[in-house]
């Protein structure tokens, strides 16, 4: 039951930061976090979220390397 | 299309396989099917690369190398069963252009392989080594022919691969290529005896001392090769074609040492006499086509010749040994297509190799058949987006960890590689936009605000455009950067963006009622330091090379204080081409010792400073400077050198206008120094939210 709700967790925060990713992909709430943040740090900020979703695929492509 | 063009046009065969034409995109690292430094996998950044590529007219496309086992993770390429299932349908929708596709298939890199700091420390540690190696095992992707220095990290060695690693890697070549063609793939090509790549490595004499069946005799060095299309032969079938990359001459002096084009020298890897052997053994074991260039990594601006080489720099060689086989053989670096394609119609080459050029130009063939070749955004071999390996003394590889993962993107063109993060969308909401400044930083981000429906106005405080690229583009050996300047001059017009010269922009304000936005590119000034007792008498680059005081007869004798990229190509210009006297004087301890600029274009500036007896002060300063003379201070005391000026070489700082707020966006070096990339991509990133 515990390790049920544990993935079900897993899947529930996989789905969100996704939700979030699609949503700050949007013109409109780009355009505001730009402005919130400035130019400089927005782009930084991008920049280091870029690498870290890099990094992340990299266990993934290993899985998938691994499929029948 | 122009007729001087027309023989590149022409199909020829590679095998039984007729390629369409006669132009090839050669590998570029990280322009890949399969991924990069990651796990393999396919990658659909590289396949919508290559597609274009293909789509444009490139007669065969030669994706980046794909090292036959992974560097992370150690599988074998032809393990991956869902890739190549992939793979298939890809290959179906390729064809349909027309063109043809060979994987480049790659045994290593060895000696040659650009450790950064944590590699070394691996490579250099049995126990860490041993620890890591499920993931990554650096000894193993170090493993070259013979113990032989690292090219990047002092004081690691590579170990001998043994005769079962050999084996083992020879078969998986042959499983893989199998794999390909039954996935669609055209043929492979075999990287490398090439350029100081592991199996070139087994191939100099040099660099292998083996007693066994892979070392001594040429056709011994030469085995690894000729076993593994032997190899690909007998499991994918010996009508499929394999190619090989090869470089002509190693062009090399001694372990991290390149000859100059015009220098005298003993070759320390292959001579054209053993490659004229060595050719014909590689032809005999199978080998269909030979892609040639020249170099290795210790003479690495042969392989990657940046601006300072000249066109067409391995021709002659190539075309010297295509006499000595039957199989056509193309040519690669710096190749003029014109050139290229006056040889190919007198019959002295088969095709011509373009690497970096299908970067900056997605279009580029296309506007040759068009006869729009003035429409050719072209390549500054730069290397800060495809390619920035760097390294300086004591350093081992310095690259970024983010170019490290994505090689192959180009400075000047920042959708190639990236084609969902830079993209040009049409705006809802058209502006009007102030571009304060007529630089390279100020002309592009007109060109994206253009091309996403807004106004855009540059203003520039001269009478032309170009900002301080004026001044970087003048160097004698800098045709390509002026052709830059031209290209973008005529982009400006092209899309009739309205430029007022000779308008300086003080107040940010005075343009807040016409203008919805404002996007400050003002760039930067000479960085000053006036605790240097007369340091106000300098000269800085634009006075010296713009304005061409390089060339008055007064100027023999210059005093660069600070060794860095602007000072050292500046030195060139004045050593190789004005017959002058430049004296470099750096703080630091080495030439150009920053990230991001590539260690071909270093080396060969440190390598051209030694070859002609510039004098280099390093660890050094200035500290005063007088009339006709300075006085340098070196680790072993000062002295007084009599000189004819004393350029400030110590770099620039940002030089924004206004203050920063709403409405108001800044590009380029007038938000922090960079380089054309960081000007172009920046201003990709601000206009593409405007």
């Amino acid at each position: 039951m515990k390790a049920i709700k544990k993935i079900l967790g897993l899947v529930l925060f996989g789905g969100v930061v996704y939700a979030v990713s699609k949503l700050v992909q949007r013109d409109e709430v780009e355009e505001k976090l730009f402005a919130l943040f400035g130019e400089d740090l927005y782009l930084d900020i991008l920049d280091k979220l870029r690498l870290v979703g890099d990094l992340l695929m990299w266990p993934v492509d290993f899985v998938r390397a691994l499929l029948p | 299309m122009n007729p001087k063009y027309e023989a590149l046009f022409t199909p020829f065969k590679i095998g039984e396989v007729e390629i369409p034409n006669r132009i090839v995109q050669c590998s570029m690292g990280g322009t890949t099917l399969f991924g990069w430094l990651e796990p393999s996998h396919f990658d659909l950044e590289g396949a919508d690369f290559l597609l274009k590529r293909a789509k444009d007219g490139v007669g065969l496309v030669l994706p980046g190398m794909q090292v036959i086992r992974d560097t992370m993770g150690r599988k074998w390429l032809d393990s991956n069963r869902q890739m190549y299932r992939v793979l298939k349908p890809y290959m179906d929708e390729y064809h349909k252009t027309g063109s043809k596709l060979f994987i480049q298939l790659a045994g290593g890199f060895g000696r040659s392989m650009a450790v950064t700091p944590w590699m070394a420390a691996l490579g250099r540690n049995d126990l860490l080594n041993k620890l890591a190696s499920p993931i990554v095992d650096v000894q193993y992707a170090c493993a070259s022919a013979s113990a032989t220095p690292n090219r990047w990290a002092d004081d690691l060695t590579s170990r001998p691969f043994t005769v079962e690693e050999i084996q083992e890697m020879v078969w998986h070549f042959g499983a893989t290529a199998k794999k390909l063609r039954e996935a669609g793939i055209d043929g492979v090509e075999i990287h490398a005896v090439h350029e100081g790549y592991n199996l070139d490595q087994f191939a100099i004499a040099n660099m292998n001392f083996r007693t066994d069946q892979y070392g001594g005799s040429l056709e011994n060095r030469l085995r690894f090769a000729t076993e593994i299309v032997q190899s690909i032969h007998e499991q994918a079938g010996d009508d499929f074609p394999v190619s090989l990359r090869y470089s002509v001459r190693s062009c090399t002096k001694g372990w991290r040492k390149g000859a100059m084009p015009y220098e005298e020298f003993e070759e320390f890897g292959r001579d054209l006499t053993e490659s004229e052997k060595a050719v014909k053994i590689l032809q005999d074991a199978g080998y269909a086509f030979l892609n040639c260039d020249n170099g290795t990594y210790d003479a690495w601006y042969w392989a990657h010749p940046p601006q300072y080489m000249p066109d067409n720099c391995n021709l002659e060689d190539v075309e010297h040994i295509r006499k000595f086989i039957d199989i056509p053989v193309a040519c690669a670096g710096r190749m003029d297509p014109v050139k290229a394609a006056e040889e190919i119609a007198a019959g002295r080459l088969d095709a011509v190799a373009i690497a970096r050029q299908n970067l900056v130009d997605e279009h580029w063939v296309t506007k040759i058949k068009e006869g729009r070749e003035d429409e050719i955004r072209p390549c500054i071999r730069c290397h800060n987006g495809c390619f920035n390996f760097s390294k300086a003394a004591g350093t081992e590889n310095m690259q970024s960890l983010g170019d490290s993962l994505h090689l192959g993107r180009c400075a000047l063109n920042p959708p190639t590689m990236q084609h969902n993060r830079y993209k040009i969308v049409p705006t809802r909401r058209p502006k009007k936009v102030a571009v304060i400044g007529g630089g390279v930083g100020g002309m592009e981000s007109a060109l994206v605000l253009k091309k996403r429906g807004h106004e855009p106005v540059i203003f520039e405080k001269d009478s032309e455009l170009g900002g301080l690229f004026l001044t970087a583009s003048a160097m004698t050996f800098k045709e390509n950067d002026k052709d830059l300047l031209r290209w973008y001059r005529d982009e400006i017009k092209r899309y009739n963006i309205e430029v007022r010269y000779n308008t300086e922009v003080n107040d940010l304000g005075t343009l807040r009622r016409g203008f919805d936005e404002i996007v400050v590119c003002t760039g930067s000034v000479p960085r000053t330091m006036p605790q240097i007792k007369g340091f106000e008498n300098t000269m800085n680059f634009t006075d010296l090379l713009r304005d061409r005081r390089i060339e008055d007869d007064k100027l023999q004798t210059v005093v660069f204080l600070g060794g860095g990229q602007s000072s050292c190509e500046a030195a060139y210009d004045m050593v190789y081409n004005f017959k002058k006297h430049p004296i470099i004087v750096e703080y630091g301890n080495d030439l150009v010792a920053a990230q991001a600029t590539c260690l071909a274009n270093t080396s060969f500036l440190r390598d051209a400073m030694e070859y002609h007896k510039v004098p280099v002060y390093l660890h050094s300063t200035v500290t005063e400077i007088g009339d006709g003379y300075c006085i340098i201070k070196t680790p072993d005391g000062e002295f007084r050198q009599e000189c004819d000026a004393v350029v400030n070489g110590i770099g620039f700082v940002p030089a924004p206008v206004g203050d920063k707020g709403p409405h108001i966006h800044r590009v380029g070096d007038c938000v922090a120094i960079g380089n054309l990339r960081t000007v172009i991509w920046r201003a990709w990133d601000v206009c593409m939210r405007i």
